[in-house]
């Protein structure tokens, strides 16, 4: 409870400087609402946040398992063989260079207005990191450790299951919590280029219709959500953390 | 008081290989390097009989180390035979029957001390037979009872080199290899070590070969003990320790073993 009021701490100053400068400064509210009137907004709405909300978190968590697993099983197979590393290499670095946020509309052309295109958004956006640094952690191991596992006669499952994956852990949480953020944006993307349903839609029809009130609580109950998912994957972390020795792992995360 | 310092010869070329520990004959190792290949290890020949205790003693990066991988079967030389337990070292290998103490101790920092012991009991398949001594037992013996369930990172460098030698010995292989296992434990439990070590080796018969910088501990521990030379790594001495076992800890104030002892050590400074 006292971490979670010395977290809120922060946040809760920034509120009341917000709501002052506001006041004081006689900012219009169709620029930038009060916080108050924000949420005054969430509970007016709430019916129609929550439904909303609803396309958005499926859109958002299967985009983000999706890239996971797939980004974790194309880590094993690159570890596992070169020659599968040599064909998906060239693939992965130009999705990679392709800003997929350019790629939204064409998404949309292709697979309709329905949660599939932010998907597929959210999931091309998250897949990276993950990537990157399952393979590292997979592939990161003490030459020790493998002559230990070579002299009592390890076969490959072994030695996959026993040593790389348990070691590949403390590289892969970091970048499960950035990845789960990055699904966050790329659903949105995908909203805002076009949709009927879903938070970044209400975000969208908030501006349109100058009802910046309605864009903020949107933009509120994304934020909720995305610091929800954190602080879940950091409860994932700290066990493994635990496990491995404290401090380990906020340094295995490599690139993003 | 002198001791006769037999200068290795090919002995063990005359002998038979079948019937050896471990045999090697004219073992070479070069290293690709930099400036042209580098040669590690120069026309080895060694022998350890079954149940033999062997110390290989050399200052640090005359090769020990390598000779030991090649011994293990983790290293294919580049010349010369190799033959353990009648089989290739590599085929020995897949038998496991080399119980390994690495020198930096070798942990799985996801497993506690017991699951560490146990690793190689997890690997080999069930239907092997039972280790004379179980993962619990052997912690015990070497002192770290009560800790069985502490990670890695909640022991000691001495700690955890006891847990490797827990592990080495978990699955209870024929041979014993040891590079330097008791250069981070200090001196006292260093003693404690030495005791157990030499009452494991009585108990169950094992053949050991022991690799240290440490000539006191070689020639305490040891049958015999080898004096390597560097760069290119040969054995250049081969001494044999006559004390009877169990020998104690305060055979170190005998006058016999510290003649031997500088005996040794004098070889290792010609070098």
């Amino acid at each position: 409870m006292r971490a979670v009021l010395k977290k809120a701490m922060p946040i809760a100053l920034f509120c009341a400087i917000w709501e002052a400068a506001c006041i004081l400064m006689k900012i219009p509210n169709y620029i930038v609402p009060a916080p108050h009137r924000v949420l005054e907004k969430i509970v007016d709405s709430w019916s129609l946040l929550y439904a909303h909300s609803f396309t958005s978190i499926a859109e958002i968590v299967i985009g983000f398992v999706l890239a996971s697993v797939c980004a974790l099983l194309c880590a094993i197979a690159m570890v596992h063989s070169r020659r599968i590393e040599a064909i998906l290499e060239p693939f992965l670095v130009v999705s990679q260079v392709i800003p997929k946020v350019a790629l939204a509309p064409l998404f949309i052309i292709w697979f309709g207005h329905g949660i599939l295109p932010k998907i597929i958004i959210a999931m091309l956006i998250a897949f990276f990191p993950v990537l990157v640094n399952a393979i590292v952690g997979l592939r990161s191991i003490d030459g020790e450790i493998v002559e230990l596992m070579d002299s009592i006669a390890a076969n490959k499952r072994q030695m996959f299951w026993r040593v790389r994956l348990p070691n590949s852990l403390p590289y892969i949480f970091p970048a499960l919590k950035v990845a789960a953020l990055l699904s966050i944006v790329g659903a949105m993307v995908g909203e805002f280029v076009g949709s009927d349903r879903g938070l970044g839609y209400l975000m969208i029809v908030g501006d349109v219709n100058l009802d910046t009130d309605l864009l903020f609580a949107a933009l509120a109950v994304v934020t909720a959500f995305g610091m929800m998912v954190y602080a879940i994957i950091e409860t994932f972390e700290r066990r493994i953390e635990s496990r491995y020795g404290k401090g380990d792992t906020q340094q295995h995360l490599v690139t993003v | 008081m002198r001791f006769p310092v037999v200068t290795s010869t090919s002995s063990a070329a005359v002998s038979n290989p079948m019937t050896a520990a471990i045999s090697l004959n004219s073992v070479d190792v070069t290293f690709p390097g930099k400036d042209g290949p580098v040669k590690a290890l120069s026309s080895i020949d060694l022998r350890v009989e079954k149940q033999e205790f062997i110390s290989i003693v050399g200052r640090s990066g005359c090769g020990k180390s390598t000779l030991l991988r090649v011994i293990a079967g983790l290293l294919t030389p580049s010349a010369g035979e190799i033959v353990v337990m009648g089989t290739s070292a590599a085929e020995a290998r897949l038998y496991r029957s080399f119980g390994i103490v690495f020198q930096s101790n070798v942990m799985l920092s996801w497993l506690t001390a017991i699951q560490n012991v146990r690793l190689p009991l997890d690997v080999v398949p069930a239907a092997s037979i039972p280790p004379r001594y179980s993962p619990e037992d052997l912690l015990k013996m070497v002192g770290l009872e009560g800790h069985e369930s502490k990670y890695p990172r909640q022991l000691s460098g001495g700690m955890r080199q006891r847990v490797a030698i827990a592990r080495a010995l978990s699955f209870d292989p024929p041979i014993l290899l040891m590079d330097e296992p008791f250069a981070a434990v200090d001196a006292l439990i260093r003693q404690k070590l030495h005791i157990l070590l030499m009452d494991i080796c009585a108990r169950t018969q094992r053949t050991v070969v022991f690799i240290t910088h440490d000539v006191y501990e070689a020639v305490l521990l040891s049958d015999r003990v080898l004096v390597m030379s560097d760069r290119p790594g040969t054995i250049v001495a081969d001494v044999k320790i006559p004390f009877a076992r169990p020998r104690q800890p305060s055979l170190r104030s005998d006058p016999v073993y510290i003649g031997l002892c500088s005996e040794i050590l004098e070889r290792l400074m010609q070098e």
